[in-house]
């Protein structure tokens, strides 16, 4: 037997393995029929190569030649056949048994005739076909049919109504195709180009790939497939190199009766150096090609860095980090628990294809006890803790595996929960370390989160508490204007304190009382739009022109009536055209609310002044300037002012989030803004917003 | 001879109508929006009656009713405020004001305990 033709035989008793175990495994589908075909073709193509480059017979080779083409040909229709099927096109039946007709009528002619195969070449690995006349009409009508399949995965491909797992297993069919594709190389031998015919490989990963994407129910990740392969089609080349180069090596320094010495030298070397050279396919496969996926302290750095200009929100970075693991580490399953404090459990703030939603883990349970203790990722089915508590059992019959917990100052602030990954590998110690890594850096940024979240609410308190001592205050005065009015007329009428007044007299009297009435209620209008307009929820920004100097205006009157600022302390200067910037209405308003609001406390009793100062900046850019002659700050302060919880104010008096929330807000509104300040001179904040003029 | 009443508040035209009211009753009234303004018509008139409000734009309540008592012992204080907050009502009966109303005044029950305070 020629050397050769080893790893062919190896190849065609692969094809006939998967064969028959696809159409065993479900003899009534239209899918595992043809893909049987289609594996049996395969092994008829391949073992008819093994006898032509094993025999020295020309006449023996020619006759394999012919069987092995008879084979060749039929996997077009077959694969046809299985795209019709895949795709459910039932119109297209016809034509698929047309497709099989015609190569049967292909076949007396191949095997008995020169007009598709002439004959045979001798080349270094053995006897090959020749094309003959009619071989280019065959491979037309071959490539054709191949074509066709192409289309119809390619229309299926495109449908919208397709569900995700169909998609996914048509991404696999393509990746498989364009491999099978490849495959054709074995053609060019045939034209008497001397071409080692390796394409059977290829067709074998075709076989893998579409076999793992249609009936197993855990779909290989496309990358997992690509990245397989390759290290399978390289170790596949390594050791039959190894194998021909031992082999021709020792049959040169021996003698041609040493073939049995070369077969086992090279068994004994391929043995023991299979696994090292397949670690280091895959090592370096990894490393080159699949460096930005599988680098994960590369990978996680920058996720950390991400965590830490995130917008401070425990929803927002739980989910990121559920995104962030789909991209890298790839679980199916994914999903992050929090400690609510309010009910004592732990609840779902984000996942990815978690089926339970309202599910709740109590403080109390097993399941919390064994994550604060261990600290550590923990893989539920080792654990013999883990296994008695029913949380976990619950989380396991959803599909999860591991449990990460996110722990500060050794409490448990909430776990992360992962299954099995899409690739089906096992998690590697890389991962565990990757993950654990991860965890520290995501419970310092949640937890910041949370203390954010309750600190923000303090802030909306306090904001509430301004609000309400400004109603107080300005309704409660004409309220009072409008009852005194009301009140006295009534009374004096009823004590007869008017009886002595004419006619004119009294209607006079009233006109008085119910205009300063008018007054009063028109007041009290005017102080509750203010308020509700301040008030407004800011889910949504709802983007503008908003004029900027009623912004200012409306602004100052809030704050005038929040009793926070005398507006004789306040100048509003506008120096360029009446303009606009492009913003939320709500939040212009509210970031001028806190920076004035801020320069209010910062300023003198007698001789404190505040400027509201607006300028271009360029064409398509406006200033608005809050210049205060207040106290300033040194540098030290004046470096940390938009950091959450920095305040030098008296604790109580400030919650320390009034500039950082200006920052969030200022970001969201694309805009910009910077702080100037010298001590005892004053400080300018500036912010530049995209704008123009009216 | 009729009682003198000195009211304090920085909203004019409440002071107004309030001091309108109270001269139908044939009290002598005063108005004052200013604490300043205040103790100096306290020092003077000595009036019988002073209603004052708490949220004063130069100077607080408290302070206020401390300087005016110190000024003229033998008059009358109450307090007439929107403030309804239980702990600052208690700290200034404890201070000595006659009684505390609330805005929006009920005029009838004023009238009421004006008579009362000033009979007593």
């Amino acid at each position: 037997m020629s050397i050769y033709s080893y790893p062919v035989l190896l190849a065609a008793i692969f094809s006939f393995i998967a064969g028959c175990i696809i159409y065993n495994s479900n003899r009534k589908s239209q899918n595992n029929i043809s893909f049987s075909l289609f594996c049996f073709s395969l092994f008829v193509w391949l073992f008819g190569y093994v006898i032509a480059y094993s025999t020295k017979s020309e006449k023996t080779a020619l006759f394999f030649c012919r069987v092995a083409c008879t084979g060749a040909m039929f996997t077009a229709p077959a694969f046809y056949h299985f795209s019709v099927s895949f795709t459910e096109k039932i119109n297209e039946v016809k034509f698929v048994v047309l497709s099989y007709v015609t190569m049967l009528l292909i076949v007396p002619f191949s095997m008995s005739s020169h007009l598709f195969l002439s004959g045979v070449y001798k080349y270094y690995w053995g006897y090959y076909s020749k094309a003959g006349y009619l071989h280019p009409l065959y491979l037309t009508i071959f490539f054709g049919m191949f074509l066709r399949s192409f289309y119809l995965l390619w229309k299926e491909r495109k449908r919208k109504d397709l569900d995700p797992k169909r998609r996914v297993q048509i991404k696999y069919i393509f990746t498989a195709y364009i491999l099978a594709l490849i495959g054709a190389i074995d053609y060019i031998p045939k034209y008497g180009i001397e071409v080692f015919p390796f394409g059977f490989l290829l067709e074998i990963s075709f076989v893998i790939i579409v076999a793992y994407a249609i009936f197993r129910h855990q779909l290989l990740d496309i990358e997992i497939v690509i990245k397989r392969t390759i290290v399978f089609a390289s170790l596949f080349a390594i050791v039959f190199g190894i194998f021909v180069g031992i082999t021709l090596l020792i049959q040169q320094l021996i003698g041609g009766a040493s073939n049995l010495v070369g077969l086992a030298v090279s068994s004994l070397v391929i043995v023991f150096t299979v696994r090292p050279i397949e670690i280091f396919l895959i090592r370096v496969t990894d490393k080159y090609l699949f460096q930005k996926k599988y680098d994960y302290k590369h990978l996680i750095r920058e996720f950390m860095d991400e965590l830490k200009t995130m917008v401070l929100n425990t929803t927002d970075i739980a989910q990121s980090t559920v995104d962030f693991l789909n991209t890298s580490i790839r679980p199916i399953i994914s999903a992050v628990f929090m400690y609510n404090r309010f009910t004592s459990r732990y609840d779902l703030v984000a996942s990815n294809d978690f089926k339970d939603n309202d599910l709740k883990i109590a403080g109390s349970s097993e399941l919390v006890k064994v994550l604060g203790d261990t600290g550590k990722i923990v893989i539920i089915r080792n654990d013999n803790r883990l296994m008695s508590s029913q949380e976990s059992i619950q989380l396991i019959t959803l599909g999860i595996e591991l449990i990460i917990p996110l722990l500060i100052h050794k409490e448990l602030i909430g776990f992360l929960c992962l299954s099995k990954k899409k690739s089906d590998e096992d998690y590697s110690t890389d991962d565990t370390e990757a993950l654990s890594d991860l965890s520290g850096a995501l419970s310092i940024s949640l937890n910041n989160a949370q203390l954010f979240d309750e600190r923000a609410d303090a802030e909306k308190r306090a904001l509430v508490g301004t609000i309400a001592t400004g109603i107080n205050h300005e309704v409660g005065n004409p309220l009072n204007i409008i009852t005194i009015k009301l009140d006295t007329f009534r009374i004096l009428a009823k004590e007869g304190l008017l009886a002595h007044k004419t006619k004119e007299e009294i209607i006079e009297e009233v006109d008085k009382i119910t205009k300063v009435c008018l007054d009063s209620a028109q007041r009290i209008a005017e102080i509750t739009k203010q308020v509700s307009e301040f008030a407004k929820p800011d889910k949504k920004l709802i983007f503008g022109k908003v004029g900027i100097s009623e912004a200012i205006d409306e602004t100052i009157a809030f704050l005038k009536h929040g009793m926070i600022l005398d507006s004789e302390k306040i100048d509003k200067r506008i120096l360029c055209e009446p303009a606009y910037v492009f913003a939320d209405r709500g939040q212009l308003k509210q970031i001028l609310f806190n920076l004035i609001k801020n320069a209010s406390h910062a300023i003198d009793k007698e001789k404190g002044k505040i400027i509201v100062n607006v300028d271009k900046s360029n064409s398509s850019e406006i200033a608005i300037k809050i210049i205060d002659n207040g106290h300033g700050m040194p540098k030290e302060v004046k470096d940390k002012v938009f950091t959450p919880f920095f305040t030098t104010k008296e604790p109580g008096k400030g919650t320390g989030l009034g500039l950082a929330l200006v920052k969030i807000m200022v970001d969201r509104n694309n805009a910009k803004i910077k702080v100037e300040s010298e001590e005892g001179k004053g400080t300018t904040f500036t912010l530049i917003f995209k704008g123009g003029f009216l | 001879m009729s009682k003198k009443i000195l009211i304090l508040d920085d909203e004019g035209e409440y002071l107004i109508s309030l001091g309108n009211f109270l001269q139908e009753f044939k009290f002598a009234v005063c108005i004052t929006m200013t604490t300043a303004q205040a103790l100096d018509a306290i020092k003077k008139d000595k009036p019988d009656l002073v209603l004052f409000d708490y949220k004063l734009p130069d100077m607080d309540g408290d302070y206020f009713l401390k300087k005016a008592k110190e000024l003229s012992p033998s008059t009358s204080y109450a307090l007439i405020t929107a403030w309804n907050d239980p702990i600052v009502l208690e700290r200034f009966k404890k201070m000595g004001v006659a009684d505390v109303v609330l805005k929006p005044i009920n005029l009838e029950a004023l009238l009421k305990s004006i008579k009362a305070i000033l009979k007593g």
